[in-house]
């Protein structure tokens, strides 16, 4: 199990520094990705010792679905992006500048 | 750990290395990927001959070896490896194929820059194809077979940078994806019956099961295999999956992926033979059929060198089919000659992954020296490039069914396993896929003359500066001939009681299909242990049964090259009159049967017209909505303008008044005592405004950071006062 936190954790960290240092957008959904997993990892390493493992199950697939649906959203958004814009650096994309 | 498992961790856990030192420091050391990818799947081959043999030594399956992979309740799922007869042959054809394309594309991908990409790719390919082969549950296999997926889109898609070629990574990716679907219903259902994925006991809960769900249950599976094996209806990616790199066409897209998709099935045999009705196998071996025949007759007007061979694997890929679905089932009765089609079908995957692999390499080593694609610029090449002309000679004769070449055995044992399936199973329909299955068989030698003639004879049509490519290129070339030419002869049928020679690979194989369907003879219904032969005697063989068929084949490849000569070296004129004389048939076969037409109009059309009726309704009702509503609220102000301007205001004016003369005495203090106040204030405001806007950079990753920041610091804040 203390393995198995562990690479959830690394997946984690290494989706936080991705999400926060890469500049291209569609890299950063996929570290986002990442970190969803790290999470989900997690989730599911100690699920057994709680007393309803399942609901812990139930809830990575929750999170499953519902990563899903976040990744279209942002692809969605980095395509519309990408259409107006022709790029999808996230660094220059500062609309909401003062 | 015994020494087949060690082995077998080492030919998957070689190319796998490649591909992770490939992957990683390709960039750096662009020039070693090539020897290293080639270096470690040279090695996997060497150990595959091995493990061969010491399952040859042995006469008998290991037994499976597997590790607990993750238990979900009370079900538990095992990750392993079972290597037995049928996972060693796949062994040693992909590794085989994998190595040569490896050492061959050292000299058709030099100089392009994703080189390091292209042979990470190819690793990671092999590891995932070794991994189907030897997997030993179905979850598993079907792990590796999506990984195997994932690599061929990315191998078509090479040269992304071109419209046509990521539209056919994609369209490959998608179709495939159908046929996927399907199968992992497929597996559901089996896990969700019979409680368990391993191949020992996919149809250990199938007793109690109706017939309909027993014959819904293998067509799902085989719906994976229509997939990915492109049959008909959905091969429709496979021509244009000839966009990639022609090295990846010959070992993904003609030896090794889209056999998978035959090994599948026969993997899953016991699924097939379970259907005691028999349906779900003859739909199996009539959609063979149907895509062997349907396969040849477009070959025979393709232009595009590469498009022939890949309709010519198509229908290859049927005849395939077909043989696995001779697995003779109606009744449920297993009379010896049940394993036919199994066998046939299997050696003509080993046959076919040579010969074809050569054909699709030869092709390449053309292209790369005309630099084109289409034949009628080619001719003559055969004084120039002597090496790849005659050993792609040799790889079409095997095609056609040439006597004594490889591919002659082994199509030949399919059609007598489909004959046999109708002389002594009953089955009708097997009699149709005979016909069409002899059909195919007279075109493809028609079609492979024609191609060898365009490109390798006559006069050149075009200037080209044609040359033999370096010892990377023959090598592979050579060594696949003699193996294309040869093969066959492990497979060749019995004459006369024992045999002439015996049939070691029908006897090899048989070992997994006994063990594939002995398990199930348990089963009340079915009685297969009992009529089954042994296999350490002789079978009775289909040329033994109808030696008519047997010579018939032989007169009929022999029809076809002829008639490939006429048209195309002796009677040109009569190439014309045909055209002009058989024009709908001309055109319907131009347009590939229109069956990316009908795909068009069943499929994608009406979900361009779902996509476009939910923007319609966007505009229309909800932005009507919105409108509607704003409609309502201009009027709703209007009315409330009015009330406000006559009523309010006469109010207020009056008050107003008042209000005037109250304000003159409150102006003083107003002036002096509060404008002090509200001005301090205001300028506080604003100064701090104007410093903290600044930090509204419009940096997507500062929100981030600020707001992972914030997170970390509440987590730290909860967790000093919780402890």
């Amino acid at each position: 199990m203390s393995v198995l936190l562990y690479v959830g954790a690394a997946l984690f960290c290494i989706g936080v520094l991705g999400a926060l240092m890469l500049r291209n957008g569609v890299r950063i959904l996929m570290c986002i990705e990442l970190m969803l997993n790290g999470a989900n990892l997690t989730f599911l390493a100690t699920a057994n010792s709680t007393p309803e493992p399942g609901v812990a199950q139930t809830m990575v697939v929750f999170a499953i679905a519902v990563a899903a649906a976040e990744t279209i959203v942002g692809l969605a958004a980095i395509v519309a992006m990408y259409r107006s814009k022709g790029w999808v650096t996230i660094e220059k994309f500062n609309l909401l500048k003062w | 750990m015994e020494p087949h498992i060690i082995l077998t961790f080492l030919i998957l856990g070689l190319p796998l290395l490649g591909f992770v030192t490939i992957g990683l420091c390709g960039k750096i050391a662009k020039k070693w990927a090539q020897y290293v990818g080639t270096a470690t799947i040279g090695v996997s081959l060497i150990l595959s001959f091995i493990l061969l043999f010491m399952v040859i030594s042995r006469n008998a399956a290991y037994p499976v070896t597997s590790f607990t992979w993750f238990e979900t309740g009370k079900y538990v799922l095992n990750f392993g490896f079972q290597i037995d007869s049928l996972a060693v042959i796949m062994l040693v054809v992909v590794s085989t194929v994998s190595f040569l394309v490896h050492l061959f594309s050292m000299d058709y991908m030099k100089g392009d820059p994703g080189i390091a990409r292209f042979y990470a790719e190819l690793q990671l390919f092999t590891v995932a194809m070794l991994g189907v082969v030897t997997a030993s549950n179905l979850l598993q296999m079907f792990a590796f077979w999506e990984l195997v997926g994932l690599c061929s889109y990315l191998l078509i898609g090479f040269w992304f940078h071109k419209r046509s070629v990521f539209q056919a990574a994609k369209k490959a990716f998608f179709v495939t994806k159908v046929g996927d679907v399907f199968l992992f219903l497929g597996i559901f259902a089996i896990f969700y019956f019979s409680g368990t994925l391993d191949f020992g006991s996919l149809t250990s809960g199938f007793k109690a099961l109706s017939e309909t769900i027993l014959i819904v249950i293998p067509l799902c599976i085989f719906m994976g295999a229509v997939g990915k094996s492109a049959q008909f209806p959905l091969h429709v990616w496979l021509p244009n999956a000839m966009e990639g790199p022609t090295p990846v066409s010959a070992l993904i897209h003609a030896a090794t992926m889209v056999a998978a998709g035959i090994y599948l099935v026969a993997r899953t045999i016991p699924v097939f033979i379970a259907d005691t009705t028999g349906i779900a196998l003859t739909v199996v071996m009539m959609v063979g059929a149907v895509t062997a025949f349907m396969g040849a007759t477009i070959a025979t007007v393709q232009d595009d060198i590469k498009k022939v061979l890949a309709y010519s694997t198509i229908s290859q890929l049927g005849y395939m089919v077909m043989g696995l679905g001779a697995v003779y089932a109606i009744g449920g009765n297993h009379p010896s000659y049940a394993m036919f089609g199994f066998v046939a079908a299997l050696f003509h995957l080993m046959t076919h992954a040579f010969f074809k692999g050569l054909l699709f390499l030869g092709s390449g080593s053309v292209i790369h020296a005309t630099h084109t694609q289409n034949m009628h610029e080619m001719g003559g090449l055969i004084k120039k490039m002597p090496i790849t002309g005659w050993t792609f000679v040799i790889g079409s004769l095997a095609l056609a069914g040439f006597p004594l070449f490889a591919g002659f055995w082994s199509k030949d044992a399919i059609i007598g396993a489909v004959w046999s399936n109708f002389a002594h199973g009953h089955n009708t329909w097997a009699l149709v896929a005979v016909v069409l299955a002899l059909l195919g068989a007279f075109l493809t030698p028609y079609y492979m003359t024609r191609c060898v003639w365009l490109t390798f004879f006559g006069k050149p049509r075009k200037e080209n500066h044609a040359h033999e490519g370096s010892w990377k290129t023959t090598l592979p070339l050579v060594w696949l001939a003699v193996l294309a030419a040869g093969v066959g002869f492990v497979g060749i049928p019995f004459w006369g009681g024992d045999g002439l020679i015996p049939n070691f690979f029908q006897s090899f194989l048989g070992n997994a299909y006994f063990k594939a369907t002995h398990f199930i003879s348990g089963n009340a219904t079915l009685n297969i242990g009992t009529t089954l032969t042994d296999p350490s005697h002789g079978y009775e063989t289909w040329s033994q049964t109808n030696p008519t068929l047997f010579f018939g084949a032989i007169i009929i490849v022999f029809a076809g090259i002829l008639t490939g000569l006429i048209v195309y070296v002796w009677r040109p004129k009569l190439k014309v009159r045909l055209i002009n004389g058989l024009r709908p048939i001309y055109i319907f076969l131009k347009n590939k049967w229109y069956i990316d037409e009908a795909w068009t109009f069943v499929a994608v059309k009406p979900f361009l017209w779902v996509a476009e009726f939910s923007s319609k309704f966007d505009a229309k009702v909800i932005d009507g909505a919105v409108n509607g509503v704003s409609w309502l609220t201009v009027k709703f102000a209007g009315v409330v303008h009015w009330f406000d301007s006559h009523i309010v205001d006469g109010a207020v004016n009056g008050v107003g008044w008042l209000g005037v003369k109250l304000s003159t005495i409150t102006k003083w203090f107003d002036e002096n005592v509060v404008d002090g106040l509200v001005n301090g204030t205001a300028t506080v405001f604003g100064e701090t405004g104007k410093q903290t806007r600044k930090i509204q950079t419009g940096y997507l990753p500062n929100y981030a950071a600020v707001m992972f920041a914030s997170v970390v610091v509440i987590l730290l804040i909860v967790a000093i006062f919780a402890l």
